[in-house]
């Protein structure tokens, strides 16, 4: 067979360096959050964990995949802030070797590695994922204390902050999971920079909210309103819609499929909750729409086939 | 009321956000200009069309001029007449390989700087003419399809007329990054377009003329409405209409034509004309066809597009022939070194090594130069950009895989044939995987088309002679009934 042609010759802008890019410009909110609220400690987590994964995917795969920064990143900043760089490591280990290697390679493989390496860490270092000491001791050079009025929070219940508070991330969380303005942020950006399909998370956020507000609806509806709208910021559920649940790899982008992976992770996560810790139970949503992802592409095909065999 | 209807349609488009709009990229759209390139010498092939090749009728040191025919069609061959695009000396005739594969004898005609036309090129003075006679002038004009299918117009009439279509379009999408010669064809003769349109309407036997253009270019739109205005007095019998389409890439393409306006999934082997009732002709193809009956012109130039990366470039009037060398020296600071020539647009364009032997043809509609740049491949991340692209709504990554696998008949069960070789998917792979060259050189060669790389030849059988007899059925719709002497077309030339 005579190759026809090389064209195009012209490709568009938005590579795949594009997209990690855009990942990775949508992470400085985040970061910038983490080392303003849990100082340079929480930095060197953030860096050593992009560089053992850059490092790991170049070893395995024997080029550089810049993907694996941005999950070195994000897997980062899902873990408390005292965590050791031992179980950073061990969790960078996973994701990159176990879950990106054995199941499927770089760009093919089936589920998150970032959400099954924190379910990882999390059951197998379970006391030091256990707590969100924030002695000042075991903050470097933090830098939240000059701005902030009041304690540390250390120890302080949601219902002890404000709205402002909340929103503004000052309560004892993950790393990077705790300001929904600077996520929400890092979200427009994405969305705005259309590198990654946004269908999924966005109707994962609104399908998660409806859920909350109806089951807290006998609390009466502004109650319910409150409940849901300070579940929504606290819990991490914004951050791992936009940056768990934007992976191209493992959920759709586009597509009915989407929508359908959307209103299912929003209705598994309530189910999943009652089970586990809020963190594990987000991570089990994520890994069981990815899983829900191959099976639709599975059906997809054969949907295809059927139509082909009824037009015959 | 010049004109019966001038109504403004919806918007029409594909239905997907995602298909591409080279429009919204300033870098991607060129200063409209025209200039004149008079070329030293011509490589004129004597196959620039889908079909057989002419032969030639001219020997080696004869002198030639603009218009005369230097190759003529073989008896009940499928094929248009050739003519001198320049004035000046044969100087060889030899085989002569395009960079779409096409293999057949060039005639090579040094400029004799006079310019020269042909005594039969001339303004005509009456152009009250017959269906049946404009269709003999379109046949001896040699004219084509100037969008890139190349299948010669007086095929497409003669189909036509047998399929008994209710309209005729003018296809006014082009959409390619960089393309611009369609559009200043339009500004710059707008009312030869509409003239052509109208001949062609006649010729084919129905009143009814749509005009599809993108809704972003209104200078095109109001330079053809003030041309309707100006000329509908005379057609008053012919109704236009504009479809406004999205800037949206492949969206001239036939089939998404058939699809937008009709609703209609043309499968392998069906056509706009019998499934649709209509017709559809370029805009610088209806151009040349008013050219070759008002001024007595074969086809023998086009527009064309001669640009780079570097935002240098503009549109030429060129003699079909010219050297692409000689185009783009026509274009100051164009470099060539280290970058690649490509011989028709960016996106579904050729590339060429010798710029000084291979010339512009009939369906050349662009010269683009771009970086030679390595394209990082990576694996595929499964994003469904290309599927979300792919107007023809194939999954290419998918496509992909299975021909990578040798998987060609579960290919064909997921309808790569359809492929339209657009380079949409390839275009936006965020991967870098060359997912055109794959998929489109199979299904190219499946439908034994590789003679002509991008031609859908399922439109048009070559084996129907009939086609290419101008005077075939009966002529029921005139344009406007003659009554005087007619004028011989052009100089049929004699085989040596």
């Amino acid at each position: 067979m005579r190759k026809l042609s090389t064209a195009p010759f012209i490709h568009t802008l938005r590579g795949t360096q594009y997209i990690y890019m855009c990942i990775a410009l949508a992470l400085i909110p985040p970061v910038i959050h983490a080392v303003f609220f849990y100082g340079l400690r929480a930095l060197v987590l953030i860096v050593f964990s992009a560089l053992l994964s850059l490092l790991l995917s170049g070893f395995v795969h024997g080029e550089r995949d810049y993907g694996s920064v941005c999950e070195g990143v994000i897997f980062a900043l899902m873990l408390p802030p005292g965590t050791s760089i031992i179980t950073a490591a061990a969790g960078v280990f996973v994701a990159q070797l176990l879950v990106k290697r054995m199941f499927g390679g770089m760009g093919s493989y089936c589920f998150s590695p970032i959400a099954f390496a924190r379910i990882f860490v999390e059951m197998a270092f379970p006391y030091d994922m256990g707590g969100f000491d924030s002695e000042l001791g075991m903050r470097w050079f933090e830098l939240e204390s000059l701005f902030w009025l009041g304690g540390d929070g250390a120890g302080a219940r949601i219902s002890d902050y404000s709205m402002a508070e909340l929103m503004a991330g000052r309560f004892s969380t993950f790393i990077g999971t705790g300001c929904a303005l600077l996520i929400i942020i890092g979200m427009i950006f994405l969305l705005c920079s259309k590198s990654v399909g946004m269908r999924a998370p966005l109707i994962f956020l609104v399908t998660t909210a409806v859920a909350h507000f109806v089951t807290d609806i006998d609390l009466g509806p502004t109650d319910s309103l409150v409940s849901t709208l300070v579940y929504m910021m606290t819990s991490g559920i914004l951050f791992v819609a936009a940056y768990l649940m934007t992976d191209p790899v493992t959920v759709a982008a586009y597509g009915w499929a989407s929508v359908v992976e959307g209103v299912m992770a929003g209705i598994a996560l309530p189910v999943i909750s009652t089970k586990c810790s809020p963190i594990i139970a987000m991570c089990v949503t994520v890994i069981v729409v990815n899983l829900f992802d191959l099976t639709v592409r599975y059906f997809s095909d054969i949907m295809r086939r059927c139509r082909k065999a009824g037009d015959a | 009321m010049y004109f019966r209807e001038l109504r403004h349609t919806a918007y029409r488009g594909f239905s997907s956000d995602n298909a591409l709009d080279f429009s919204k990229r300033s870098s991607f759209v060129r200063e409209v200009m025209l200039e004149r390139v008079f070329p030293t010498r011509v490589i004129i092939p004597l196959k620039q069309h889908y079909g057989d090749p002419a032969i030639p009728i001219v020997n080696v040191g004869e002198h030639v001029t603009i218009g005369q025919c230097i190759g003529i069609p073989e008896e009940n061959a499928f094929a248009v007449p050739v003519h001198s695009s320049i004035s000046g000396e044969v100087t060889e005739i030899r085989d002569i390989t395009l960079p779409n594969g096409v293999t057949c004898k060039a005639v090579c005609i040094t400029s004799d700087r006079k310019r020269t036309y042909h005594k039969s090129v001339y303004p005509r003075s009456n152009i009250g003419i017959s269906a049946s006679e404009f269709m003999g002038i379109v046949k001896a004009a040699g004219i084509v399809g100037m969008g890139g299918e190349g299948i010669p117009t007086i095929a497409k009439i003669n189909r036509a007329r047998q399929a008994k279509v209710r309209e005729v379009l003018v296809n006014c999408l082009q959409s390619e990054p960089y393309a611009g010669s369609d559009f200043i064809r339009i500004t710059d003769s707008a009312d030869y377009v509409v003239m052509g349109a109208v001949a062609l309407a006649g010729a084919v036997g129905v009143t009814k003329i749509r005009f599809l253009i993108s809704d972003k270019r209104r200078n095109e739109i109001d330079a053809l409405m003030n041309s309707m205005q100006m000329t509908a007095g005379e057609y008053s019998g012919y109704s236009f209409d504009f479809v406004y389409y999205k800037e949206r890439y492949p969206q001239g393409y036939y089939r998404m034509i058939a699809k937008s306006l009709y609703n209609m999934n043309l499968e392998i082997g069906q056509s706009v004309e019998e499934e649709c009732q209509a017709v559809i002709f370029n805009v610088s193809t209806v151009y040349a066809c008013w050219e070759a009956v008002a001024d007595n012109l074969p086809l023998i130039a086009r527009i064309i597009t001669v640009t780079d990366e570097e935002n240098k470039g503009h549109n030429v009037w060129a003699p079909i022939g010219t050297p692409v060398s000689e185009l783009l020296d026509t274009v100051n600071g164009i470099s060539v070194t280290n970058n690649e020539i490509i011989w028709g647009n960016c996106l579904t364009g050729l590339p060429i090594s010798d710029p000084n032997n291979t010339p512009i043809i009939k369906t050349t509609s662009g010269i683009t130069v771009v970086r030679k740049t390595q394209i990082s491949k990576l694996p595929c991340i499964h994003c469904s950009s290309c599927y979300e692209a792919c107007p023809m709504e194939l999954d290419p990554g998918y496509l992909y895989q299975l021909l990578k696998c040798n998987e060609s008949i579960k290919a064909e069960d997921e309808r790569v044939l359809k492929c339209i070789s657009c380079g949409a998917c390839s275009y936006v792979c965020p991967s870098g995987i060359d997912l055109t060259s794959v998929i489109a050189s199979y299904a190219s060669a499946r439908r034994n088309t590789n003679s002509y790389a991008y031609a859908s030849t399922e439109r048009i059988d070559i084996s129907s002679q009939g086609l290419m007899d101008a005077e075939s059925g009966e002529v029921t719709e005139p344009v406007k009934y003659f009554d005087g002497s007619m004028l011989l077309p052009f100089e049929e030339g004699k085989r040596i």
